[in-house]
C-alpha cells in the first residue's frame, strides 16, 4: 500500500498542487480582471474589436512550450520561475474570457436593452444591472474554459523552473518512473475535473437566474 | 451576486489552504536558489549541495530544476545563486575557448575568466569528471571489433545515433565530434530526453548514443564506451559555481561546500546515479545516506 503513488509521494504532491493552484489562480484572476472589462469595451467600440480578438487569438495559437521558451531571455516579465509562468498562463486565458464576455453581452435580446434605456438607465446601470447579470452564464463558461486550459498548460511550466505538478511528470520521465509520472498527472487531471464540474454547476445556477 | 462573491472567497480560501502546505509557493522566501541542469546526476548534485549547506549553516535553499544552458543564463542574470557545472562545458561551450586537454589548466583558466567577466566563483572539483561517453551495445562493439571512436568511424554508416537535445545542439557536442572523427550515420540522429536514451539503445531503436561517463547503467547493461582517442572532448570536472555576490552575503557557504571538495569519486557518482535511475530511490534519501556515509552529517 505504501508503494501506491498517492501515498508514496503524498507530501510532495500536496506541495506541488499548492504551487500549481497558485500559478493558475493568479493567472485566471488577472485574466478575468483585465479580460472582462476588455470584453465589455469591445461591445461598445467596434473599432478595437477585431484587433483585440485577433491578438488574443494569436497568443492562444502559440504552442505553450514555445511561449515559455521565448519568455526566457526577456527581463522583468520573463526569465525562470513563477513570473513568466503566470505571464504565459494569463495570455492563454485571455481569448476565452474576452470572447465569451463579448458574445454573452451581444447575445442579449435587444428588446431587453431597449427596455432598460426606456427606463432611463445610464450606460453603467445598463451594464451592471442588465447586461452583465444576463451574460454572466456565458462569461463564466469562458472563465471555466480558461481555467481548465490553464491547469493543463501549467504542467509545462515546470520546464522553466516554475514548479507545480509538471515537475513530478518531468522528473518521472527523466528516470522513467511511472509512479512519479502518475503522481503528477493524476492530481492535475483531478483538479481540472473539479474546476470544470464546479464552475459548470455554478454556470447552470447563473443561467437559471439569468432567464 | 452575493453567491458569486461567496463562491470566489471559498475558492480562494481553499487554494490558500492548500498552498500553505507548501513552504514556498511562488517566490524567493528561501535564502538562496540552487539549480539543477535537468538530468539525474544534476538533480543529485543539486540536492547534495543544498543538503550540505542546510546542514552546516542555518540557510534555507530553494531547489529549481532547469534545463542545460538555462542554468548558466539564470546564474548570469542572478535568478539563481549557484549550481554544479562541468569545466569543459563552461570553458568551451559558454566561453567559446579552444579545448585544453589538461584538467588543471582548464579549471584555472575557467576560474579566472568567470571571476573577471561574470563575478562568479568557480569552486574546486567535487572529485570526478563527467565526460560524454559515446556508447554502443557490447555486441555491436564485438561484431565490429572496435574500441575507439576512430575505429568506429567506418562502421557508423550502419548505425543509427541517439542523442539528448543538448548534445545535438552544442558546438562541442555532435557537430564537432562528427567532424573530428568523420562520423556519418545512416539517418539524422534521433533525439530524446536523456533519461530515455539507454532504453532506446537496449531496445535496439538506436545503436550509438551519447551518454554520461558517470551513468550508473553502463557496466550493468554490458555496454562499451568507445575511447576518445583524438582527445576531442575537453575535461569535464564537476565544479560548484556560485555568484560572488551571494558568497559575500553568506560567507558560510564556502566553508560548507569546501567539505565536499574532492570527496566524490567517479565510481561513487555512478553508484548514486544508479540508485536513483536504476532502483528509482528517492533522491533526498539517497543524498542523506551518502552524506552520512561520508560523516558529513
Amino acid at each position: 500500500m505504501n508503494d501506491f503513488f498517492l501515498i508514496r509521494y503524498g507530501p510532495e504532491i500536496l506541495r506541488r498542487t499548492g504551487e500549481h493552484l497558485v500559478l493558475v489562480a493568479i493567472a485566471i484572476a488577472i485574466a478575468t480582471l483585465i479580460g472582462i472589462p476588455l470584453g465589455v469595451m469591445i461591445t461598445r467600440k467596434k473599432s478595437v474589436r477585431e484587433p483585440i480578438l485577433a491578438i488574443a487569438n494569436i497568443f492562444q495559437t502559440i504552442p505553450s512550450l514555445a511561449l515559455f521558451g521565448l519568455l526566457l531571455p526577456i527581463p522583468i516579465i520573463g526569465g525562470i520561475g513563477a513570473v513568466p509562468a503566470i505571464v504565459a498562463l494569463t495570455l492563454y486565458s485571455f481569448l476565452p474570457i474576452i470572447r465569451n464576455t463579448y458574445v454573452g453581452i451581444t447575445g442579449i435580446d435587444p428588446a431587453v436593452r431597449e427596455a432598460g434605456r426606456g427606463m432611463g438607465m445610464t450606460d453603467w446601470e445598463l451594464l451592471s444591472q442588465v447586461e452583465l447579470p444576463l451574460a454572466s452564464g456565458v462569461i463564466l463558461a469562458g472563465v471555466r474554459v480558461a481555467t481548465v486550459i490553464a491547469i493543463g498548460i501549467a504542467t509545462i511550466a515546470a520546464a522553466i523552473g516554475a514548479g507545480g505538478l509538471g515537475e513530478l511528470i518531468f522528473r518521472g520521465i527523466s528516470v522513467v518512473n511511472d509512479q512519479l509520472i502518475l503522481a503528477g498527472a493524476v492530481p492535475a487531471a483531478a483538479i481540472a475535473l473539479v474546476a470544470d464540474y464546479g464552475l459548470s454547476w455554478f454556470e447552470k445556477r447563473l443561467n437559471v437566474h439569468g432567464k | 451576486m452575493r453567491k458569486v462573491i461567496a463562491l470566489c472567497l471559498l475558492t480562494l480560501t481553499l487554494i490558500w489552504a492548500i498552498a500553505s502546505c507548501t513552504s514556498n509557493p511562488t517566490g524567493r522566501s528561501a535564502d538562496l536558489i540552487v539549480a539543477s541542469k535537468g538530468f539525474t546526476e544534476q538533480d543529485i548534485l543539486q540536492e547534495l549541495i543544498a543538503q550540505q549547506i542546510e546542514n552546516k549553516t542555518d540557510l534555507t535553499i530553494d531547489r529549481r530544476r532547469l534545463v542545460g544552458f538555462v542554468a548558466h543564463k539564470a546564474l548570469l542574470s542572478g535568478q539563481i545563486d549557484g549550481y554544479v557545472e562541468y569545466t569543459g562545458t563552461a570553458y568551451v561551450g559558454y566561453l567559446q575557448q579552444k579545448v585544453n586537454p589538461d584538467p588543471a589548466a582548464t579549471y584555472q583558466q575557467l576560474r579566472q575568466l568567470y571571476a573577471q567577466k561574470f563575478d562568479l566563483e568557480v569552486m574546486p572539483s567535487l572529485g570526478f569528471q563527467n565526460t560524454f561517453a559515446m556508447i554502443v551495445r557490447g555486441e555491436s562493439a564485438r561484431a565490429a571489433n572496435v574500441k575507439t571512436l576512430s575505429e568506429a568511424a567506418q562502421y557508423s554508416p550502419q548505425w543509427r545515433a541517439g542523442f539528448g537535445y543538448e548534445f545535438l545542439e552544442r558546438e562541442d557536442g555532435f557537430p564537432g565530434l562528427a567532424k573530428a572523427y568523420g562520423l556519418k550515420f545512416a539517418a539524422p540522429p534521433e533525439t530524446m530526453d536523456l533519461g530515455l536514451i539507454y532504453r532506446a539503445l537496449m531496445q535496439k531503436k538506436v545503436d550509438f548514443i551519447a551518454g554520461n561517463s558517470t551513468d550508473g547503467q553502463i557496466a550493468r547493461l554490458g555496454l562499451v564506451v568507445l575511447e576518445d582517442d583524438k582527445n576531442y572532448f575537453p575535461p569535464y570536472e564537476a565544479v560548484p559555481i556560485f555568484r560572488q555576490a551571494t558568497l559575500r552575503k553568506y560567507p558560510q557557504i564556502e566553508g560548507a561546500i569546501a567539505e565536499l571538495v574532492g570527496k566524490i569519486s567517479s565510481q561513487e557518482m555512478r553508484e548514486l546515479n544508479y540508485q536513483v535511475e536504476g532502483e528509482l530511490r528517492d533522491i533526498k534519501e539517497v543524498v542523506r545516506e551518502y552524506l552520512q556515509s561520508k560523516n558529513l552529517i
